[in-house]
């Protein structure tokens, strides 16, 4: 009788059916028989490894399903009927752009006039079947607010792009980022996880900026509130944990840093959070639309302003990008907010439509 | 499985946009798994394809009223059912059907060949132990390990009791652990 019981008590367990008296009762059992516990346990993982469903056969099903829809005289309008103001790239085999749709993009908000593309390719993993993923880009000179699928919400800066799975916010959390975004996320119990310039930051509800531009030297990850957790690709091991107003800094040339043993540039220092005179906090200052640097090479703020402004500038001379200055834009044009960095320090500066040449 | 909320925005897009690439995404998540499901019942891909495009034509034509569904799930695999069971009686020229009949295509069944978990001998001794089963259990146990179905829903589809729903599963589950077992004290030797 018990061990019926007991095969009856499994099965429920592990499809899901099973009561919290009735999980208790099996565990009771289990406690009485090591075997029992040693095959549950060898069932439960052969339960989790299930088939996968390819969609390769699918896609040939579909195309042959829109023929015999068209030969019974549905009406399905085909790809390409409409207009639509977002678009869906379908990338891979197929490179046909799809349709329109709102829901994707639910809570999408364009904060400047721009053109979002929303991007959904597939990957070929060997663990998992093949997952789609929405690429959501905010286009150069202007910025993006979004509300992912779990309401956290990114306010994704110029020239920068966020990637997150089509299962998000249901059995995962997992994002990835290049270029810089402002995250304030729901709590939830399923970790947040950001990957970015070989790294990985991992939170659970809090509010904090990343900045992870790849032609930048370092990786900011500035806290706000709450507390998030940070781990190097190459040291998985060693996590580091930043307590409100911090932020790490991690120099993206690792390898270099290493074979040239350089010292100059650490590898990860960890600062607190740079504050105006206003204590305005430089790090997030670009969610409210302010470009703001606080005693910062002239070198590292052109890089900001090309992102700003959408476009390059170039140095003429190395003492110049090497002298610090302050300031804040809001409203600027790139004329104006030259011209003011010219009262703090003397420079001369040519623009050639996109290019600006700084010059002694 | 196929995770709820994400199948309640492709329903709603179809539904309220004649969204086409939902529609077709929806198409892609369920394709092979209804397949499956009906071959069991038509015993032919053939018909089987045939039945799953039909199902998804109604899709099509009904989708105004998609979203006023409860189950979904449950009701395309219900839809299904329905159509592959007039599929097989038109082939048949039959009048009556039997859950007797069903066939399960076992390779349907088991594990990912990717997963190395579970090697190939394994494979063989779960397959072997679940084409021991009665087919009835077999379809059970498939609905509720691959096709994410609760033993309520899978006794609503295939119109049997709770109660056989769970001694089916009992047996399935006690033959297959079995089968692992006896594999592993094998490898142990």
């Amino acid at each position: 009788m018990s061990q019926s019981l007991f095969w009856n008590l499994l099965a429920k367990k592990i499809a899901g059916e099973a009561t919290p008296q009735e999980l208790q009762e099996l565990e009771n059992l289990m406690k009485l028989n090591h075997d029992w516990a040693y095959q549950a346990e060898h069932i439960q993982q052969f339960w989790q490894y299930k088939t996968d469903t390819g969609k390769q056969e699918s896609e040939f099903a579909f195309e042959q399903h829109l023929q015999r829809m068209k030969e019974v005289g549905i009406d399905f309008p085909q790809p390409g009927d409409f207009q639509p103001d977002l678009q869906i790239n379908s990338s891979g085999k197929r490179k046909k752009r799809i349709a329109y749709s709102v829901s994707i993009a639910v809570g999408l908000i364009l904060l400047i006039t721009g053109m979002v593309w929303l991007t959904s390719h597939k990957k070929k993993s060997p663990f998992l079947s093949e997952q789609k993923f929405s690429e959501v880009s905010s286009p150069i000179r202007s910025k993006t607010k979004l509300v992912l699928p779990d309401s956290t919400v990114v306010w994704l800066n110029a020239g920068s792009k966020l990637t997150y799975s089509e299962h998000f916010g249901i059995t995962n959390r997992n994002t990835s980022l290049i270029g810089e975004a402002f995250f304030d996320v729901k709590k939830g119990t399923v970790p947040f996880i950001i990957h970015a310039n070989k790294m990985q930051i991992k939170v659970l509800g809090t509010a904090f900026n990343v900045r992870a531009y790849p032609d930048e030297k370092t990786t900011e990850t500035s806290l706000i509130r709450g507390r998030v957790e940070i781990r190097l690709d190459k040291k998985p091991d060693r996590p580091f944990f930043l307590e409100p107003n911090e932020k790490l800094v991690v120099s993206n040339e690792q390898e270099e840093v290493k074979t040239k043993l350089q010292n100059k540039d650490p590898l990860v220092v960890l600062k607190p959070l740079t504050r105006t005179v206003d204590s305005t906090v430089v790090e997030t200052s670009w969610v409210h639309n302010e470009l703001v640097f606080q005693d910062e090479n002239f070198h590292d703020i052109a890089m900001k302003m090309e992102k700003w402004y959408g476009v390059a500038i170039e140095f003429r001379d190395e003492k110049l990008a090497n002298e610090r200055l302050s300031g804040t834009f809001t409203s600027e044009t790139i004329d104006e907010a030259l011209t003011a960095l010219q009262l703090s320090t003397k420079f001369h500066y040519i623009i050639r439509g996109n290019l600006i040449t700084i010059t002694q | 499985m196929i995770a709820t909320a994400l199948l309640r925005r492709l329903i709603d897009r179809i539904a309220y946009q004649e969204d086409t690439a939902a529609y077709k995404e929806l198409f892609l998540l369920y394709h092979k798994r209804l397949v499956n499901f009906a071959m069991t019942i038509t015993h032919s891909k053939e018909s089987a394809e045939e039945v799953v495009s039909d199902v998804f034509m109604k899709i099509w034509t009904n989708r105004q009223t998609l979203s006023t569904i409860e189950n979904f799930h449950l009701y395309i695999y219900i839809v299904t059912k329905n159509l592959s069971i007039n599929q097989l009686l038109k082939e048949k020229k039959k009048t009556t059907f039997s859950l007797d009949e069903i066939k399960v295509d076992v390779k349907n069944i088991y594990t990912d060949p990717e997963q190395l978990m579970i090697t190939a001998e394994m494979q063989k001794r779960i397959s072997a132990a679940v084409l021991s089963l009665p087919p009835k259990c077999q379809l059970i146990f498939k609905l509720i390990r691959e096709d994410g179905f609760k033993y309520k829903e899978v006794a609503e589809l295939l119109h049997l009791s709770l109660k056989t729903i769970e001694n089916q599963m009992t047996i399935a589950l006690k033959k297959i652990t079995e089968s692992i077992r006896f594999d592993l004290v094998r490898t142990m030797n």
